[in-house]
């Protein structure tokens, strides 16, 4: 069941990079690049979407924003322009403020995805032939960045109820340490 | 940078010494600013949602800037000055073969040393004119190996003969997360030569007028060849070896005398290839379309003269309406082959068209048999044909139009304008053979035998020439 759901998903990410790429007048290309582009040009939607489960909220300007978001994000990916597309998601997500709370661990993970497919856009050829080792590599740190985001998802309401004072900044100091340490683990791998 | 550019054309920087430094990337500073404000925001408005939405982003920022492109200790050492690298990347190339036949591949080399730090490297070959780097051929983004220097061997194929560019490569490095790249560094542009291709040419009938010294054609005199001209008397002087003892032995009991045999000498040709460079007709879609009229010109020309230099005949070329090209004069060998391809290969169509054609027989002496390749469309080629042929040279045309011009597929102005030239071309063609100049369509191998032979045997009539 799961393997026809997976294949079906794939099927659709591929039909959106495809009517991306044709109403943007991007070369057809496979691959990496298809996968970068549906990513991209999905992942504002994505967002919103999940904006929308948590206020009940969807109406024509917030598609039009996705809609812009997702294109900018492909059409200008090497610029500020995506930048403000996210910037401009954030601010919705913060007045809005979606409940329950766990939604912002999907939409962390969505951003993660979001904005590694427009770095990839930006650097890389359309028809890039990468490295396998290279490919594993990408997938790998995704993989352990969107499990911190898990973990500090799972963790945050626990040390909220426990009243720990001053969470959040402890937090952000806590990740930026253990970003570090992800950087000397990943060295030492390599 | 998707929008059908190439991302790695967007930003070149060409460095002499193949040298680049890394800059940052908008991807860095996205992650940089997004994770930030949300976690300036959630530490303001204590609010979890909006700390998880940062934490995936302060991490690739602090991961990203953690693992940049850095010179290690001992590069920043103060003996090390002079030497590479710093944090640069440092770029080098090379090519195979700088001189080889049209259709034929050669490999473009890159080793590009990646300081610590750099994660992956992106080459790509930037195709040239007339040269097809295979696309699919291996992978162009690569990871930065344990001693920092990647080899990279793009496999390039030069489709059409003349001077080719092979390069630049385009070299692209990269840091962790992307959040470092340097500037596409240009490297290796090489000039390489791609010679005509010359198919195997089957010619059996002889050289008409062979008159020099050594070679392989039956002359019209006696010497030492291999070929039995007569069987006759012995005359003081003849060599003992020549007796024919069973025809003396036969004369013997008949009461005559001994009989010797006598040979025709083999000697060498003089074959002046004059090649129609004033026009180049057709679209140019290379080795694998169809040719130009320059295209079977060449060609022709380039395989006439393997199949006459390698039978030891001497070669001499001038070529026609392409300026800064010199006249070369006769000799045989395969150093002459090497510089009539070569020649061929510098030919520039239609960029001389004042004096060659009146100065294209001068220096032409009697006996040598002229090879003229053309399209017979610039009206000037015919009167150096009869030119030649009044003054008494073997003279041969081949016909290097090709037959896919003028065809069905054109659109009818193009097609009628064919027609009409197809029958002033007509007219030419009846000029010349009333003259005694035979046209031979290029056909490839054996295209020249039937015409050959006949030369030969007029050759050897007596004739009446004006001079």
């Amino acid at each position: 069941m799961s393997t026809v759901i997976g294949s079906r998903l794939v099927r659709l990410a591929g039909w959106a990079a495809a009517a991306a790429r044709r109403a943007l007048g991007v070369e057809a290309a496979g691959g990496p690049a298809a996968v970068a582009t549906a990513t991209a040009v999905l992942a504002p939607g994505l967002v919103l979407l999940l904006v929308h489960v948590g206020t009940g909220l969807l109406s024509t300007g917030w598609i039009l924003l996705a809609a812009l978001a997702g294109w900018a994000s492909v059409r200008w990916a090497d610029t500020v322009v995506p930048l403000l597309g996210w910037l401009s998601l954030l601010a919705l997500w913060a007045l809005a403020a979606p409940q329950p709370a766990w939604l912002a661990v999907p939409a962390a993970v969505v951003l993660l995805l979001g904005h590694s497919a427009t770095a990839w856009l930006a650097g890389a050829p359309d028809d890039v032939r990468a490295e396998p080792a290279l490919r594993r590599r990408w997938v790998g740190r995704l993989v352990a960045v969107a499990a911190v985001t898990v973990a500090v998802g799972a963790l945050a309401p626990v040390a909220a109820r426990l009243a720990a004072g001053g969470s959040v900044a402890l937090t952000t100091v806590v990740l930026i340490g253990l970003a570090g340490w992800l950087r000397l683990v990943s060295r030492a791998r390599d | 940078m998707t929008t059908g550019a190439h991302p790695l054309t967007a930003r070149q920087a060409e460095d002499p010494q193949g040298r680049v430094g890394w800059q940052v990337t908008a991807a860095h500073q996205r992650a940089l600013l997004l994770g930030g404000v949300a976690a300036l925001a959630a530490i303001v408005s204590r609010r979890i949602d909006l700390l998880v939405l940062a934490v995936p982003m302060l991490v690739v920022a602090t991961w990203g800037w953690a693992a940049r492109p850095r010179a290690t200790a001992a590069e920043r050492h103060p003996a090390s000055a002079g030497r590479h690298t710093g944090s640069d990347v440092v770029a080098r190339a090379s090519v195979g073969n700088r001189t080889l036949p049209e259709g034929t591949a050669t490999r473009w080399r890159a080793e590009i040393e990646l300081p610590p730090g750099a994660e992956e490297v992106t080459v790509r070959l930037s195709p040239g004119y007339f040269v097809a780097v295979d696309p699919r051929a291996e992978l162009d983004s690569l990871a930065r190996p344990d001693n920092g220097v990647v080899r990279v061997g793009i496999v390039a194929r030069t489709t059409r003969w003349g001077p080719r560019r092979i390069g630049p490569g385009l070299v692209q490095a990269r840091s962790a997360w992307w959040a470092y790249r340097t500037a596409v560094l240009q490297v290796g542009r090489f000039a390489v030569t791609a010679t005509p291709a010359s198919g195997r040419v089957e010619v059996d009938a002889p050289t008409p007028h062979p008159e020099g010294l050594v070679g392989v054609n039956r002359s019209a005199r006696p010497g030492s060849g291999s070929e039995l001209a007569a069987i006759r008397p012995w005359q003081p002087g003849d060599r003992l070896r020549r007796i024919h003892w069973p025809s003396s032995l036969r004369e013997q009991a008949s009461g005559g005398t001994l009989q010797v045999r006598t040979n025709y000498a083999d000697e060498d040709a003089h074959v002046v290839l004059v090649v129609d460079a004033l026009s180049d007709i057709g679209p140019r879609e290379g080795i694998d379309g169809r040719p130009t009229s320059l295209d079977l010109t060449v060609r022709a020309c380039a395989a006439l003269a393997h199949h006459w230099l390698g039978a030891g005949d001497r070669v001499s070329l001038r070529v026609l309406g392409s300026a800064d090209l010199p006249r070369l004069g006769s000799a045989a060998g395969a150093a002459q082959l090497r510089r009539i391809v070569d020649v061929l290969a510098r030919i520039s169509p239609a960029t001389d068209r004042e004096l060659t054609t009146v100065r294209a027989l001068d220096g032409l002496v009697s006996g040598s048999l002229v090879v003229v390749l053309t399209p017979l469309v610039h009206p000037a080629l015919a009167g150096v044909v009869l030119g030649a042929a009044a003054r008494g040279l073997a003279t041969v045309v081949i016909d290097t139009l090709p037959d896919h011009l003028g065809s069905a597929d054109e659109d009818v102005y193009t097609e009628l304008a064919w027609r009409i030239r197809r029958l002033d071309r007509r007219d030419e063609l009846e000029r010349l053979r009333a003259a005694g100049v035979p046209v031979v369509p290029w056909r490839g191998p054996g295209s020249l035998d039937l015409v050959l032979r006949d030369l030969a045997r007029r050759a050897r009539a007596p004739r009446v020439v004006r001079r």
